[in-house]
């Protein structure tokens, strides 16, 4: 599994030069071919916000999305073209598992409020918008790693459940049953701000 | 049951089941890096050798003409990273701006999976998902953005529904597209009005890495003198210690290395420079 300690990924020189015309295409001719740079500009961000929504914090964000372009960089020529979002959020998903168990991570100290929201915003209903990011962060902080992932993949990627299955390497039913536990948590959490907590 | 059935199925239920959460998934869909952190990171793989921007890949195996590529994948990273770069930062970027961000546009097409299988998820209740993503402005990028990624305009999910068409912003950045500039030369001046601007110092600090990182190390000086609080201090020094390291000083880039630690503890470039000195 590629993730953050990836000896092939960390041993890369900043001279090595990639030859795009060859790795950087996906090798199935059922794959749309995409490019790397193709990847990037129409997925980058959304890999990087996923990132956030699964918990990793805003200043380690960037790292990790770079882990992940590194990686869907190298592995691009063996994508089978099955499901291009299912793939990439797969890696997303699995590095940020890897973050969370690094044992970095169990140092850490806990981020001081606010979080990278940030509430420099100077209209009433950006102000609020950015509280209600921060609500629902917490609440996603509250669900164990495979609901917060489902629901974040399914709900704000708007991944199909089958992408979702092929993300997270789940059954269609195992992840329809993570989702909507996920729903009924957040419902509670977010209705009665900080209801009771989700213990599984 | 076939799976395909069986998804068609599950998302049905889950249509019916509205979450009742909509405001707060879009508050999540809103919580993007913005401009500029997307910037660092395309430079970040650049540094690696890794182009962002569309470019047409080379095909020879001659080491020269993979430099080039690469070099054209700097270049390409650092157009993308100046068409990130917010405009408030320098109005000069305004019409620096390169043609790349046509580019952007017209690829920005949505990728649409191989195969989508399963059914459509047409009948979720997309209508207050939809309002609420019809805040998206998918030019932000080209506005100066607020330091809030979750106050920044929302992008829309890809490969689901169509990109809008970008507002007037980008499409005026359209109408300035320039040629790329040939390198800044020109000796210091005190005239404001017509000295090199903080991104075209570094753009063509950045381009000539590779060729001649004593040059670029000059430039680098040069941004300095010029741009002492410059604000992109940050991606000087980066520069600085990736000349220094082309240059085989190891010894100086360590030390730029050191100060660059302690004049920015939590910058997001800490890495490539630790990546740059291994």
């Amino acid at each position: 599994m590629d993730g953050p300690g990836d000896q092939k990924s960390a041993g890369l020189s900043p001279w090595t030069i990639v030859d795009d015309s060859e790795a950087s295409r996906a090798a199935s001719p059922r794959a749309a071919l995409e490019t790397f740079p193709e990847i990037f500009q129409q997925h980058g961000r959304f890999l990087w916000r996923t990132l956030m929504n699964l918990g990793v914090p805003g200043h380690d964000a960037q790292d990790l999305c770079q882990e992940v372009m590194l990686t869907v960089h190298r592995r691009l020529p063996d994508f089978d073209g099955r499901s291009l979002r299912g793939w990439l959020y797969g890696i997303c998903v699995r590095v940020a598992s890897d973050y969370r168990k690094s044992a970095r991570v169990r140092r850490e100290v806990p981020e001081p409020e606010p979080p990278d929201v940030g509430l420099e915003a100077q209209q009433p209903e950006q102000v609020e918008r950015a509280r209600r990011l921060e609500r629902v962060l917490a609440a996603l902080k509250q669900l164990s790693e495979e609901k917060r992932t489902a629901f974040v993949l399914y709900e704000v990627e708007e991944l199909t459940l089958a992408e979702v299955s092929e993300a997270v390497g789940a059954p269609l039913q195992t992840v329809y049953s993570r989702i909507k536990a996920a729903r009924d948590a957040l419902r509670l959490e977010l209705s009665v701000g900080g209801g009771a907590r989700e213990t599984g | 049951m076939k799976r395909v059935d069986e998804e068609r199925e599950l998302t049905r239920l889950l249509n019916e089941d509205a979450s009742g959460l909509t405001e707060h998934v879009s508050a999540l869909r809103g919580h993007v890096p913005n401009a500029l952190e997307l910037g660092a990171l395309a430079s970040s793989l650049a540094v690696r050798g890794i182009g962002v921007a569309p470019t047409t890949p080379s095909a020879s195996p001659h080491a020269w003409k993979k430099w080039a590529a690469g070099g054209a994948g700097g270049a390409a990273a650092i157009a993308l990273w100046l068409a990130f770069a917010p405009r408030a930062a320098d109005p000069a970027a305004t019409s620096a701006v390169p043609p790349v961000n046509n580019t952007q546009e017209q690829t920005s097409a949505p990728i649409v999976a191989p195969s989508r299988p399963g059914p459509p998820r047409d009948a979720r209740p997309l209508g207050q998902a939809t309002a609420a993503e019809s805040e998206v402005q998918p030019s932000s990028e080209a506005e100066s953005l607020p330091s809030s990624s979750s106050a920044a305009p929302e992008a829309r999910a890809p490969s689901q529904e169509p990109r809008a068409k970008a507002p007037g912003g980008a499409q005026a950045r359209s109408t300035e597209a320039r040629a790329p500039r040939a390198l800044a030369t020109a000796p210091p001046t005190s005239d404001v009005a017509t000295q090199p601007t903080e991104l075209e110092l570094l753009r063509d600090a950045r381009l000539a890495i590779r060729s001649s990182p004593a040059a670029a190390l000059g430039l680098v000086d040069r941004h300095a003198q010029l741009y002492p609080q410059g604000k992109l201090s940050q991606e000087r020094e980066l520069i600085a210690i990736s000349a220094l390291v082309a240059m085989g000083r190891r010894t100086a880039a360590l030390s730029r290395a050191a100060s660059f630690e302690r004049s920015f503890p939590g910058s997001a470039y800490r890495k490539q420079v630790e990546e740059l000195l291994r």
